[in-house]
């Protein structure tokens, strides 16, 4: 059984396309929230209604709890699932619902305060004898806190207590770093998050990122679905994804996955989850934060167990039993997710904006493609850069590579500059095909990524195709002059 | 004719000969070429000396996106004219913004001297924040935006008189 009535979507693009399908097919009916700037888009017709919300800035509109929960209650609303990003983690919001009678797919709000608090939460997580990277607090005083660093030692990782998405991070690697990099921290701090309270952890040089996902239900059941391995990123921010994250021992997953388990279960969590570890050369394990949402790369969980993991935040969202067993989570092959971004990667991944003007996705088998796109949609700096995820399943991980590389080589997406060329790029090199990856490794392989190569055969097919469709040439070309002798070696 | 395009950091020329029989023979950086494009609102098929090309064209005023064998292209027509200020020839002095965003906060003031490398303002870009800095040294005569506003790509944040630089007369 699933939820009793009606469900809005409070999220765009993507994720709400996703949620929207799972509503769909469980028979819910639903609802999606959307801004005047994309009334055109074809996911609003997923759901049974839609529901305008207006804001000085499309993203405001989105994060107006007041006017959502109003809109709520003007329309019926039985339940909010809020996807990723813009109120996901907001306990403020899951209590204004809550508070209006409405069911917030999501953990509880205690649970998601605990938990967005970075310092809070590697506190908790501490207490419970769980691992947490060695770090130092800020107080207030500068001196104290640039010597606390230097005791600690560098490399250290500033960041801001109420942060995440990679947002104001700095890597200091000595003192004088440090005394420079705090007013700048709490400055960015206090903008993105409204909070100014910074720490600086230990920073492990070409860590992993490890992460497990877990489920877990109202009623004290708790189980993972294995881990994903995101070291590929750039700015902090996760490009390629992948389960069962390679070359880890059957030991090492095994505690990292029971460690997550036990970090949930002492949290009290109900729904679906993420924890996240760092993993070091040596192959220690450190626990990082805690996401509180479905993720962006949920799709890579749900390829190699066969579970959906939507379906199962809204069975635990009704009340239900989670009737999954640890032992019956069986995991088969291997999957990737390609974050497909619109962003300039050869100029610092400056975030990209354009109109889609020819779009066509993949499909072949193995190929799942999560995507908001539409043709004719106006890609602006309004919202995130990501556009869609290509997730590839195969029956080990080279399959699954090579699945991913096809896909990405027929995904047509004209008019807006992404980051397909270096995805593709990533997909051929050899430390990565060997599984070789750390969270340095985007910016160790940059120039050979982004290295722009047009052979001349397609450097002709290029200007060719270019200039007979050019409408300059089209009016000209009725003036040029008619040959009829054969010339060169072009041969009847 | 002849019509330019730039494809990465780099410019070709390409000039239409003559019409033949199959095609239209293009003077293209390296030889000549019998081309013809069979076009369709979806996949389109350019012929090269008898050889297809399935390919996917779109265009958008002077940008041209190519989609072909697995790989994006954007090709940009320049006008001849134009052409010549883009490879340098720049009105000096006039700091433009490089992607759309928000102006974060702002350092300097009109009639204030800057040295070259300063800071001038701080932008944010979704979660990029960036800094706009003098490329040379001089008088800061405009600052066209405000703290909080936002701007387009290219759009003039910045108005500096460059300061003669003794090597340069």
């Amino acid at each position: 059984m699933t939820l009793p009535g009606r469900v809005l979507v409070a999220n765009r693009g993507e994720i709400a396309v996703r949620i929207l399908r799972c509503l769909r097919q469980q028979g819910v009916d639903s609802a999606v929230l959307y801004h005047a700037s994309e009334a055109a888009s074809p996911l609003l017709d997923l759901a049974d209604h839609r529901i305008e919300i207006h804001g000085e800035t499309p993203t405001a509109a989105y994060l107006d709890i007041a006017a959502i929960v109003r809109l709520c209650q003007q329309h019926a609303i039985y339940a909010v699932h809020p996807g990723y990003g813009f109120l996901a983690e907001s306990a403020a919001f899951a209590r204004a619902l809550t508070a209006a009678g409405i069911t917030f797919i999501g953990p509880p709000a205690e649970v998601i305060e605990l938990m967005g608090d970075k310092l809070g939460s590697r506190r908790f997580v501490e207490q419970h004898g769980f691992p947490v990277a060695p770090s130092v607090t800020f107080n207030g005083d500068l001196e104290q806190f640039v010597t606390e660093g230097e005791q600690l030692g560098f490399p250290l990782l500033v960041k801001a207590s109420a942060g995440g998405g990679g947002k104001g991070m700095h890597i200091v690697r000595s003192g004088a770093e440090l005394r420079q990099a705090v007013p700048v921290a709490v400055s960015e701090a206090q903008r993105y998050f409204a909070d100014g309270r910074i720490y600086a952890e230990r920073y492990l040089e070409c860590p992993r990122h490890i992460e497990v996902q877990v489920l877990a239900d109202q009623h004290g059941h708790c189980i993972h679905l294995w881990e994903r391995e995101c070291s590929i990123q750039r700015r902090f921010q996760k490009v390629i994804e992948e389960a069962p994250a390679p070359g880890l021992t059957d030991a090492q997953r095994a505690g990292i996955c029971a460690t997550a388990v036990g970090i949930a279960r002492a949290a009290g969590y109900a729904s679906a989850g993420t924890v996240e570890f760092i993993l070091d050369q040596q192959g220690s394990f450190y626990f990082l934060e805690m996401n509180t949402r479905i993720q962006v790369e949920h799709p890579v969980t749900e390829m190699v167990t066969g579970e959906d993991l939507v379906a199962w935040q809204l069975h635990i969202a009704a009340g239900q039993v989670l009737d999954l067993q640890q032992a019956d989570v069986r995991l088969s092959g291997h999957a990737i997710e390609c974050r497909i971004c619109a962003e300039e990667p050869a100029a610092d991944f400056r975030p990209a904006v354009g109109t889609v003007l020819a779009l066509e996705e993949p499909m072949a088998e193995g190929i799942r493609v999560d995507s908001g796109l539409y043709p004719g949609q106006l890609v602006s700096t309004a919202f995130d850069p990501m556009l869609a995820k290509v997730i590839a399943h195969g029956r080990d991980r080279a399959e699954a590579i090579a699945r991913m590389h096809l896909a990405l080589g027929s995904l047509v997406l004209l008019g807006v500059p992404t980051n397909v060329g270096l995805l593709q790029a990533v997909l051929e090199l050899p430390e990565f095909l060997a599984g070789i990856t750390d969270t340095g490794f985007l910016p160790r392989h940059l120039p050979e990524l982004t290295r722009e190569h047009v052979d001349p055969e397609t450097l002709h097919v290029l200007l060719a195709a270019a200039t007979l469709g050019d409408p300059e040439f089209r009016r000209a070309s009725a003036d040029l002059p008619a040959l009829y002798r054969r010339i060169g070696h072009w041969r009847n | 004719m002849r019509i330019v395009w730039r494809l990465g950091e780099r410019e070709y020329a390409v000039a239409p000969l003559a019409w033949l029989g199959n095609g239209v023979c293009l003077r293209l950086p390296g030889g000549d070429r019998v081309a013809s494009l069979w076009q369709d609102p979806d996949q389109s098929v350019l012929t090269l000396d008898g050889s297809p090309h399935p390919l996917w064209v779109a265009r958008h005023g002077d940008d041209v996106h190519i989609h072909y064998r697995g790989r994006s292209y954007h090709l940009q027509r320049l006008d001849p004219l134009a052409s010549a200020a883009a490879m340098g020839i720049d009105v000096e002095g006039e700091l433009r913004a490089p992607m759309p965003g928000v102006v974060v906060s702002i350092d300097v003031t009109p009639g204030v001297q800057v040295q070259e490398g300063q800071r001038l303002l701080a932008m944010e870009s979704m979660k990029l924040l960036s800094e706009l800095v003098a490329p040379c040294s001089g008088k800061v005569l405009a600052v066209t935006v405000e703290t909080g506003a936002s701007f387009d790509k290219g759009a003039l944040l910045v108005q500096l008189e460059p300061a003669i630089s003794p090597e340069k007369h």
